[in-house]
């Protein structure tokens, strides 16, 4: 990093489970917040507020209604045994959560703070195009343009799989395949030289294991999650419960491999890559116990149509795709600075 | 003694025989002898009064010189005639000469022509086959580009109706193609625009944890996109 002159220029995460900003401090460490995309709704009264104040919870009121939000919210859900309200699902901001998009803005202030000079850039993720779902990521990319311009911020986006491979294979001259494990969605990128060469989404993440799992297993999709998070080896699990999990991931993992196939093959003017190339997970969903080794055990039986050299997790997994996000960022500033 | 006059032509043909310069050339004869019409007529002559004056007196001077004037007119009817012969033969023979002379050059102009006409036939063959090859393949050309573009065509909807089948389709259906609903700018702003009541900005911003430096991916980035002479490791790696 040059040194002396402090680079501005922030990332941010927008995940369905959590939203994470990434900036450069004046010593170039890059410093990560994180804040879960959730809300819950409590009731409103002048009690409520000040004990919610005094106890650093953070709220909001629209209309009648007072929303804890973030970490807060869904602590209080489980204490409340009730579910938290999300403003995004699948990936992308949620139809059904009009009330959301106020609280998308606070969240999101919480973690980005005040710009640092005028108009600073800001990237944030957005999905690929998702290929088995009609959901389009227009609204959700003009949603998101306006909050951060409302935040003071110069906005602009990057594929969630593009900055995976802006964060982690830096080293191999940004080619190779980045993917995002989220809750909502796997976002895949192919780059070559830094440049995405394929890239696209599916609507199957790490909500979608707990779904199915919940569903064979008669449990509640929290209770999945909750067995999936405890820790469960993929490639020896020890009962009912890992097992389903086991299978599903692998069911995951299988799907998504044979969409990076299946898309390569059919597009045109894919390069040819003359070197083998890595395979970069991230994403809380990739961090499954033996999760790689898994994706390893399915890449053999198949035939990739790509070379590749190693399957391997992101250096940090769950903050790979803002540091990528800040790295584009920083990048823009530098080439505006000229 | 027969009455008749001697036929000396009659006797010569009768006794010789004939034969060629090269047959006798053959015979190992390379010199022959050759009487011409005066030395015959001697030799007659003197056989004549040879055999006359062998016969003595019976014959008297004036018979005598009859006789041999009967010999020389007989030999010089046959030395005329033969003579005669020999150039009507000579004659018929240049004519026959200048005949097949002719023939031949005839013969050799038409074979010369139906050359020239097969030439001429075998180019225009050649053309001709050259010209609806030509033709032909510029037609299978263009069918290989018709095939090809509707074989592609058709592949992409393959491949589009295979991938979306392998993906789980799309959801709805319907003949009416999706509209998009966008708000307008004005609209979404809007969204935002609203203060509520809140303490999230009264309360600090949330501390952040450091993780680590982007290190060298910055400057990699630049000069992978231009801007930005490349770093001395890179220098010394290449």
């Amino acid at each position: 990093m040059s040194e002396g002159k402090q680079q501005y220029g922030k990332g941010l995460d927008v995940g369905t489970v959590n939203l994470v900003a990434a900036e450069q401090n004046e010593s170039g460490d890059v410093v990560l917040r994180l804040k879960r995309n959730a809300f819950i709704d409590v009731p409103v009264d002048a009690y409520t507020k000040n004990m919610l104040t005094r106890l650093k919870v953070p709220y909001v009121v629209q209309g009648k209604k007072m929303y804890v939000l973030g970490d807060h919210a869904f602590e209080l859900a489980n204490v409340l045994n009730r579910n938290t309200r999300r403003p995004m699902k699948d990936g992308l901001i949620s139809p059904k959560e009009t009330d959301a998009l106020p609280v998308m803005k606070l969240l999101i202030g919480s973690i980005l703070g005040e710009p640092r000079v005028k108009d600073e850039v800001c990237f944030y993720s957005v999905p690929g195009d998702p290929i088995d779902s009609e959901l389009s990521v227009v609204y959700h990319k003009d949603l998101f343009d306006a909050v951060l311009r409302a935040l003071g911020y110069k906005p602009s986006h990057i594929i969630e799989g593009h900055a995976i491979v802006f964060a982690e294979l830096a080293e191999e001259d940004f080619t190779g395949i980045g993917i995002s494990c989220g809750g909502g969605m796997f976002n895949i990128c192919v780059a070559y030289k830094s440049m995405p060469a394929l890239f696209f989404s599916t609507s199957r993440g790490g909500d979608w294991i707990d779904n199915n799992v919940a569903n064979v297993l008669g449990v509640k999709p929290a209770k999945a999650s909750m067995i999936k998070e405890k820790g469960v080896d993929l490639m020896k699990p020890k009962n009912r419960e890992e097992d389903a999990i086991a299978i599903y991931y692998r069911n995951l993992v299988n799907y998504t491999l044979n969409n990076i196939k299946e898309r390569f093959l059919a597009a045109e003017n894919m390069p040819s890559f003359p070197e083998p190339i890595s395979i970069v997970f991230s994403g809380g969903t990739s961090m499954a116990g033996n999760f790689i080794e898994l994706v390893r055990a399915v890449y053999k039986e198949m035939e990739f149509p790509i070379p590749i050299k190693e399957i391997r997790m992101a250096s940090d997994p769950l903050n790979a795709t803002a540091k990528g996000a800040l790295t584009a960022a920083l990048l823009e500033t530098a080439q505006a600075a000229g | 003694m027969p009455d008749q006059p001697f036929d000396v032509r009659k006797a010569i043909d009768q006794s010789a025989s004939k034969s060629t310069l090269q047959e006798l050339a053959k015979k190992g004869i390379h010199r022959v002898k050759v009487l011409d019409e005066a030395m015959i007529q001697k030799l007659i002559r003197d056989a004549v009064e040879n055999i006359l004056s062998a016969r003595g007196g019976s014959l008297s001077t004036d018979e005598r010189e009859r006789v041999v004037k009967q010999s020389r007119q007989e030999l010089d009817r046959l030395v005329k005639e033969f003579s005669q012969d020999k150039a009507t033969l000579s004659t018929r023979e240049s004519d026959l000469r200048a005949e097949f002379a002719q023939r031949e050059r005839d013969y050799n102009k038409r074979i010369q022509d139906e050359i020239q006409k097969n030439a001429e036939m075998s180019q225009k063959m050649a053309t001709s086959l050259e010209s609806s090859r030509t033709h032909e393949d510029e037609l299978v050309k263009k069918m290989e580009v018709l095939f090809t573009k509707s074989l592609e065509g058709l592949n992409k909807k393959l491949t589009d109706l295979r991938l979306r089948s392998m993906a789980g389709g799309p959801m709805g259906g319907g003949g009416l193609e999706a509209v998009e609903l966008r708000p307008s700018q004005a609209t979404i702003e809007s969204l935002f625009s609203q203060e509520l009541e809140s303490n999230v900005k009264a309360m600090e911003k949330a501390e952040g944890k450091v993780g680590g430096k982007l290190g060298s991916a910055l400057d990699r980035l630049k000069n992978l996109r231009g801007g930005g002479a490349p770093k001395k490791d890179d220098e010394e790696k290449k």
